[in-house]
């Protein structure tokens, strides 16, 4: 192709440039916009479909639909999940990494946000980025409804899972949960319901080698924290709670592999600590808040060694 | 860091001179290097690249060249530093992009994408997509001249189909 040409033979330079770059410029674009190109001309129909189509990474982003209208909001928001559906209905290619981020509801959870879910899952996706905002529920009928679907528990294909903020993770009791090649899982605010979560990571997740866990206080909401870290090949793991006070009595490690560990905790009244690492251990960063009430020659025990 | 200079020659007859480290920018003269096509007397011939976009290349290629070096030189270096030297880049590419006209930045494109100039590829194609933003199609069209060969028919059905990017 002969650049000269192209700029002296046609006004419409940017039509002509390759379709790679036109896609490149495309993924640039906020969402809609990108989209909304296919108006341009007939070259450009064909485009945002194209890009949509190759892309490795599917993300849906709901700011994108609700700035800077936030007036508009629910507006913004069912944009937004049309825009969801018709790019899962469309493409039907395998999907390597997706990421939602959204606020969600119960009822829209129950009827799409869930079905969006296992669209990817049965794609084949092995990064999956879940960040959804829900309103916190405490009746557990209605939690029931907010379930992830059973694929989401028996993925062969999931090697990165990020969950947060601030979602509660169920699962249909009868579903024989295993994530085999789970290698790296990520939990920002995440309660667990009717699923042990250390039993959940050491028997579901054979080959996990990274945890993070980031749980922060939310107002009436209170969490005991997961008090046994048990695995036995898991090498990295962060773990903030970042509570004003913990009621938290025991934390036990059992990681005979663990290379690296990033521990901040407020904690009170412990009565229990253990650690299972000291062989392993190459780095270690620990903040650990003591509070009033706590008896500091406690921790000496156990983490002074390090 | 190699002195060793390479000549290259425009597709309108204009030689430049410019250090191998610089050309090396580029993955296919890189690659020429490499498997030895080049002829330490003779020019590189490029033959779709007018002489005043390879200027403008090679204006680029000499600027990150030694952004590259000062890289590996202070590892060291403080987050500020950091941070000060990438305003630096940042605020030279913003200028450079800003010096040419939308004809000029096209010509270059292609040039970057037939020389397999990652770097600048996404450089331009992001100044394209902020020249994009915030504008209607209809904007987008008059700024690139774009000719509207739908029906009116035709582009209200596609604005249906996608109506949530309209909405």
């Amino acid at each position: 192709m002969n650049a000269k040409k192209i700029a002296s033979c046609s006004g419409d330079a940017i039509s002509s440039l390759p379709d790679e770059i036109l896609d490149l410029i495309l993924s640039l674009l906020p969402i809609r916009l990108a989209a909304s190109t296919s108006i341009l001309s007939k070259i450009w129909k064909n485009l945002f479909p194209l890009m949509i189509a190759s892309q490795h990474h599917v993300k849906f982003y709901e700011s994108d639909f609700l700035y800077p209208n936030e007036a508009n909001k629910s507006n913004g928001q069912q944009n937004f999940r049309a825009f969801v559906d018709s790019t899962l209905s469309r493409n039907r290619n395998p999907i390597k990494k997706f990421t939602l981020k959204c606020q969600d509801d119960v009822d829209h959870f129950k009827a799409h946000t869930n079905q969006w879910i296992k669209n990817a899952l049965e794609r084949g996706v092995s990064d999956l980025n879940l960040r959804f905002t829900m309103p916190l529920i405490n009746k557990l009928e209605k939690l029931r409804k907010c379930l992830l679907p059973d694929i989401f528990f028996t993925s062969k294909t999931l090697v990165k899972l990020t969950l947060g903020t601030g979602i509660c993770v169920g699962c249909n009791p009868n579903i024989d949960f295993c994530l085999p090649v789970l290698k790296s899982l990520f939990l920002y605010t995440v309660w667990f319901v009717e699923i042990d979560f250390s039993d959940f990571v050491i028997r579901q997740c054979p080959v996990l080698e990274e945890l993070y866990i980031q749980h922060s206080y939310i107002k009436h909401q209170w969490w005991e924290g997961h008090n046994l870290i048990c695995h036995p090949n898991v090498k990295r793991i962060k773990i903030h709670y970042d509570y004003p006070i913990s009621k938290r009595k025991k934390m036990a490690f059992n990681t005979p592999n663990l290379v690296y560990l990033d521990y901040f905790d407020r904690l009170s009244n412990v009565e229990y600590y253990w650690a299972n690492f000291m062989d392993s251990l190459v780095e270690a960063r620990l903040d650990l808040v003591l509070q009033y009430e706590c008896r500091p020659y406690e921790y000496e025990n156990h983490f002074l060694d390090l | 860091m190699s002195s060793n200079m390479i000549m290259l020659k425009s597709s309108d007859g204009a030689s430049f001179e410019i250090e191998e480290a610089a050309a090396r920018k580029s993955k296919i003269i890189a690659n020429m290097i490499e498997v030895e096509c080049v002829d330490e007397d003779k020019a590189i011939p490029l033959q779709n690249v007018t002489g005043n976009i390879l200027a403008l290349v090679i204006e680029y290629c000499n600027k990150h060249i030694v952004d590259d070096d000062d890289d590996v030189a202070t590892e060291e270096a403080s987050e500020e530093e950091e941070e000060a030297k990438k305003k630096k880049v940042d605020d030279w590419e913003a200028e450079f992009m800003n010096s040419m006209s939308l004809e000029t930045m096209f010509e270059l494109l292609l040039a970057a994408n037939y020389l397999n100039i990652k770097s600048l590829i996404d450089l331009v194609c992001q100044t394209i997509a902020n020249n994009i933003k915030d504008k209607t199609p209809e904007e987008v069209r008059k700024i690139f001249s774009i000719e509207n060969d739908f029906t009116p028919e035709e582009e209200e059905e596609i604005r249906k189909e996608n109506a949530w990017a309209f909405g």
